[in-house]
Order: structure tokens, then sequence, then C-alpha cells
């Protein structure tokens, strides 16, 4: 049966990954085995979620991503990976060694945004009129959205 | 829904129907109920908060929308010009329903699943980005929040990109893919109960006789989606709220186990794998590797060297470019096909031909009867039988739509049609899963509850109202009535 397979070409629509040859899909089964008791999981979601091998190139486009002014996939990465993030400082033989910078970043940039825009959207709501000047008017939100047009819900 | 759904117990044959109904009636009809009460709760919210300042609807007219294509109803119109302006409505509305539906399970059925993904990350962005946007703009306003319209387009344009991505298992937690899953039919089942009233009510009649039609006539679209979703093992190419299933016990293979099942993107779908096969190690990898053997061979209309080339390189760095690869090879068309529906019109109208109401039954497959699978063997039918009892109850999203633009209707008149509208759905509903642990296969989830909530309104509206208010002098007596409802 593998023989037959091996010549069909795989199907990029179902669902199904690429998966790496039979030869050296056996010994990465066999890893557990070797230690089978620890089984941790990256995500919050447990045996639902990524497993260990496929996370660290997840949270690193996560976290590249987030500097494309996508600062909330920071936050999804830290909630996904939030054991990872609760696990203590990690020496080099911990699982989380290596996906562990990623979220720790993540949390950080995460953090500043959240900080910055907070900031700045409360001055903007509270100081009002008096801080901006006439022109506060024509920034905020529904304004603008009236001005170009867009009729808003429910009037 | 399967016996063996709540507990793994590899034979399921011994367990008796009043079992297999409570079973099922536990945490998984609470984990669709939650949902649906969660999201018509803030539908009415919603409306509540957004009603009053308008006094009186008339005030914007209603929106030109699929719904209201023959016939835009104005207050002045007589009774008869209403009805069959509504009627007129509706037959149009259904039919675009019915011919997209139609159009989407021919595109799946030719695989062009790819384009589909897109299609639907599309329309997910452009209801999250503009039609909540508006909603956002109307709430900001109703609330007299200043926010400044830079604040606003980041958080919105963020929002809705991890919508797009949560809409098609890209990882990111389960509870937030079904968030979102509710906030988008909250978003659209806000739009859709600002149609003119005699059309909504028509409309959603027609919906859910048509429900009926789609899930259970033999060449019904939703029908023919849904057996070919289980028939290729895939995932629907729909909007689906999917409720978290039952994991099955962590055993020392999990971890193997949620490999295998993660690689094939059926994470959902591992622990009933797991459940049926912990007791051989060597059984599963069998399995699980013949699985794969299948889904090579169905999914052998498209190749793609390049990938299976590549796929020496670094396992993890792949298996998420994977996800990638469709949106790559038909991105093209999926923006085009896509830029050029921006009206509401046709957005709102695809929305509810690929969010086809329909409960997916989770034993609903009879994968290893189609003849594509002829090459499995029996003891594959087994293990195919137990990996799909174990998904949790799908419930598309159009239900969810549905129930809450008769709740959101109902919210326009008074809180108590609200209350008895609420009841009834959820009641209907409650049928529903009950048949659809009796039935084992997909089941359409809008008739019996939208009949019911139908029915409640009007009957409320039309003899607990008068009977409330002509008592209402009567303290006492409206006391009692309101117990009674």
């Amino acid at each position: 049966m593998e023989a037959r397979v091996a010549g069909v070409p795989q199907d990029e629509e179902s669902g199904l990954l690429p998966r790496p040859p039979a030869a050296s899909r056996r010994p990465s089964s066999a890893a557990p085995r070797r230690a089978p008791p620890p089984v941790v999981w990256a995500t919050v979601d447990g045996p639902l979620g990524l497993p260990l091998e496929e996370a660290e190139g997840h949270a690193r486009r996560f976290f590249l991503w987030g500097f494309a002014c996508l600062p909330f996939l920071w936050a999804i990465n830290c909630c996904y990976f939030w054991p990872v993030l609760r696990s203590p400082v990690a020496s080099s033989s911990s699982p989380f060694y290596r996906i562990r910078p990623y979220i720790l970043r993540s949390a950080v940039g995460f953090t500043i945004f959240s900080l910055v825009l907070l900031t700045w959207a409360t001055t903007f709501i509270i100081g009002g009129e008096r801080l901006f000047g006439p022109a506060w008017n024509d920034l905020v939100m529904y304004n603008v959205a009236d001005k170009l047009g867009i009729t808003g819900f429910m009037g | 829904m399967d016996p063996a759904a709540g507990s793994p117990d590899p034979s399921p044959g011994e367990t008796s129907t009043a079992a297999t109904v409570l079973d099922s009636l536990g945490g998984e009809v609470l984990a669709v109920m939650t949902p649906v009460s969660i999201c018509m709760a803030l539908v009415v919210l919603l409306i509540s908060v957004l009603l009053p300042p308008s006094s009186g609807s008339a005030a914007s007219p209603p929106p030109v929308t699929a719904a209201t294509l023959v016939y835009l109803e104005s207050p002045t119109d007589s009774t008869a010009q209403k009805l069959v302006g509504a009627l007129l409505d509706a037959a149009v509305f259904v039919a675009l329903v019915a011919v997209v539906t139609f159009v989407l399970v021919a595109l799946y059925y030719y695989r062009c699943t790819g384009f589909l993904k897109n299609y639907m990350r599309f329309s997910a962005f452009f209801v999250l980005f503009s039609m909540g946007g508006a909603i956002a703009v109307a709430v900001l306003r109703r609330l007299s929040v200043p926010l400044d319209a830079a604040t606003g387009l980041v958080l919105l344009f963020n929002a809705s990109a991890v919508g797009v991505l949560s809409v098609f298992a890209s990882a990111v937690p389960i509870i937030v893919r079904q968030g979102y899953m509710v906030a988008l039919a909250v978003i659209v089942a806000a739009w859709l109960s600002r149609l003119p009233e005699w059309t909504t009510w028509i409309m959603l009649v027609a919906l859910a006789l048509y429900d009926l039609a789609a899930v259970l006539a033999p060449r019904g679209p939703l029908r023919m989606l849904v057996e070919l979703a289980s028939s290729r093992d895939d995932e629907l190419p729909a909007l689906v709220y999917e409720s978290r299933p039952t994991v099955g016990p962590a055993s020392g293979s999990s971890s193997y186990a949620s490999a295998m099942g993660s690689v094939e993107m059926q994470p959902v779908a591992d622990p009933g794998r797991l459940g049926g096969n912990q007791y051989d190690r060597v059984e599963q990898e069998d399995d699980a590797s013949r699985t794969v053997v299948e889904m090579r061979d169905l999914g052998g209309s498209r190749s793609s060297i390049r990938e299976t080339t590549s796929s020496g390189g670094s396992a993890f760095q792949i298996q998420n470019l994977k996800r990638d690869v469709p949106m790559v090879v038909t991105g093209q068309s999926a923006i085009q096909g896509g830029s050029s529906q921006h009206a509401v019109i046709q957005i709102e109208q695809p929305e509810e031909g690929e969010t086809a109401p329909l409960v997916s039954a989770a034993s609903a497959n009879n994968a290893v009867s189609d003849e594509e699978h002829t090459q499995s063997s029996s003891s594959d039918s087994l293990e195919f039988e137990m990996y799909e009892s174990t998904r949790g109850i799908k419930l598309g999203l159009g239900d969810f739509v549905f129930y809450s633009v008769l709740v959101g209707r109902a919210a326009m008149y008074d809180l108590m049609t609200v209350y008895a509208c609420y009841l009834a759905i959820i009641a209907g509903l409650g049928c529903t899963l009950i048949l659809l642990s009796i039935c084992k296969h997909a089941l359409p989830a809008l008739p019996i509850s939208i009949m019911l909530g139908v029915t409640f309104y009007f009957l409320t509206r039309l003899l607990m109202e008068p009977f409330v208010v002509g008592s209402s002098t009567n303290l006492k007596m409206k006391f009692q009535c309101i117990l009674m409802g």
C-alpha cells in the first residue's frame, strides 16, 4: 500500500499536511516510546492543540506577523501558548526551550502596544476638545464615519 | 452522538437507548445551547441598545439586501400588499440561497477547496470589518465614547485579521475560534434584523422549509455537502460552530496520536482514534498510516510536486506553510471573485449559503460504504466509526443567525416576546438534538425551532399581551399571568 501511494501526488486541499516519508516517520513515532510519561502540551487546548514540533514555527510566524500592525496576534500567541508562558525559566533541556523566547517577546510587545494605545485613547477621550482644539471633532471615529458617508448601523 | 461518545467503550452495542439520549444530552447539548444563548442574548442587547435613539425604526429606511430585492416594505402599504411583497421577497431570497449553496457544493465536489476557504476567509473579513465596524461605530456613538479614528481602525483591523485566521483551523485557541463564530453570527443577525417586519417573518418560515428540504431531500444541497465531506473525511467547507469535543483519557500514546491527528488537520478527531486504539500501539500506527493512504488517494486530483519534494525539509516549517499553499495557488481567483461582491446585497446572501443551516451529527458518516474507500479494510471501518463518534456536535452558523434574527425581531416588540421566543427556540433545539441522537445523521436545525419560535411569538403577541395589558389594572392578576408565561 505504501508503494502504491508513493506515486500518488498529495492533496493540497483535503487538509493533509505533507508528510515525511515513512522511513523517517517511524523513528519520530518511536520517540515518545522512549520517554512516555511526561506528555507536555504547549498549548491551552492540550491534546487538541498543536503538537510540540509544530509549535515553534507557529509561534515564530505569529510573532513576526505581529509587527505588521497586528499586535492582537501577539495576544493570541500568549493565550495559545499559555503553558509555555507560565513555565519556569527554561534550561536547554526544557521542551519549551525554543518556543519560549517568541512567546515572551510577544507578551512584551503586546503589553507595550496596549499600554501605548490605552494611554493615547484615554488622553484623546478625556482630553477632548480642550486638549486638541477644534480638530478633535474631525478625529472622532463616528464623525469620520459620517464624513465618509458610511451609513451607520441603525441610524 | 454515538453511544460510545461519552466513554470510549469499545463495545457500543450494549448501551440502551435511554442511556444514549442521556449521555448525549449531557455536556454536548450544553455545549451547543450555551453559544446559541449567548448569541441571541448579544443580538437582543445590541438591538435594545441601538433601537431607542432612532425612536421608531421608520427613521432609517431598511437596507436593500438580498432579502428585499423585490419589494421594500413601507408602513403605508396595505396588508395584502405587504404579504404578497414579503412572499416574493422570501421566495427570491430562498432561491438565491439555494443557488449559492448548489454552487458551493459544486465547487466542493470539484475540489476547489482552496477557493472556498479563501472565499470564506474573505467574507469573514468583510463581515467583521465593515459590518462589524458599522455596528461598532453605532455602539460607540450610542454610548458616546469618542474613540479616535486611528485607534478604532487599528483595533478593528486587528480583530478582523484574527477572525480570519480563526475561521479555518489555523492554530488559535478553540475558545477564540468559537467566540469568532458567535461574533460573526451576531453581526449578520443584527444586520438582518433590520429587515422589514413582514419580510422577516415570511423569510424565516421559508428558510425553515428550505432547510428541511435541503438537508433531508435525497438530492438536497446540504445533504450532498455533508455526505461529500464525510466521504472525503474532510471538514465541512462551511462556517460551522463546533462544540468542544470531549477529550479522551490521556494515555502514554497520546502525544503520538495527537501528532498524527493534527498532521491531518483533524485535531478534533484524534481523541477518538486515541480512545479506540489506546490498547494496541502497533495497530494504531497501522491505522494511522492507512488513513493517510486513503486521504492521499482521495486527494490525488490536484498534484503538487513542489510540496512533495520540499516536504523533506524541516518538518514544522512546511506543515505551517501547508496552510498557506492553497492561498497561493488560488489566491488570484479568490480575490477576483471576492472583490466583485462588496455590496451588502451579495455578501449577506452567500453568507447564508455557506453557513448553511444544519446540524451535523457526529456519527453521520457512512464513509466506509463510499466507493472511493473500497480499499479500506473492515478494521478500518471500525476505526472510522469511533473516530467520527467523538467529534462534537456541529451547528451551522446559519442556525445561529436565524435564531438570533427571530429573537432580535421579537426584541423590537417587547421583552415578553423575547422570553417566549427564546424558550421556544431552545426547546426546538433540544428536540432537534434528541432527534439527532436517534437518527444519527445530519438534521436541519431550523424547522422545529423556527416554527415553535414564530408560533410562540404570535401567540404571545396576540393572546398573551392583551390579556396582560387588560388585566394590568389588577396587579395580582398580572403577576399570575407572567408566572404562567
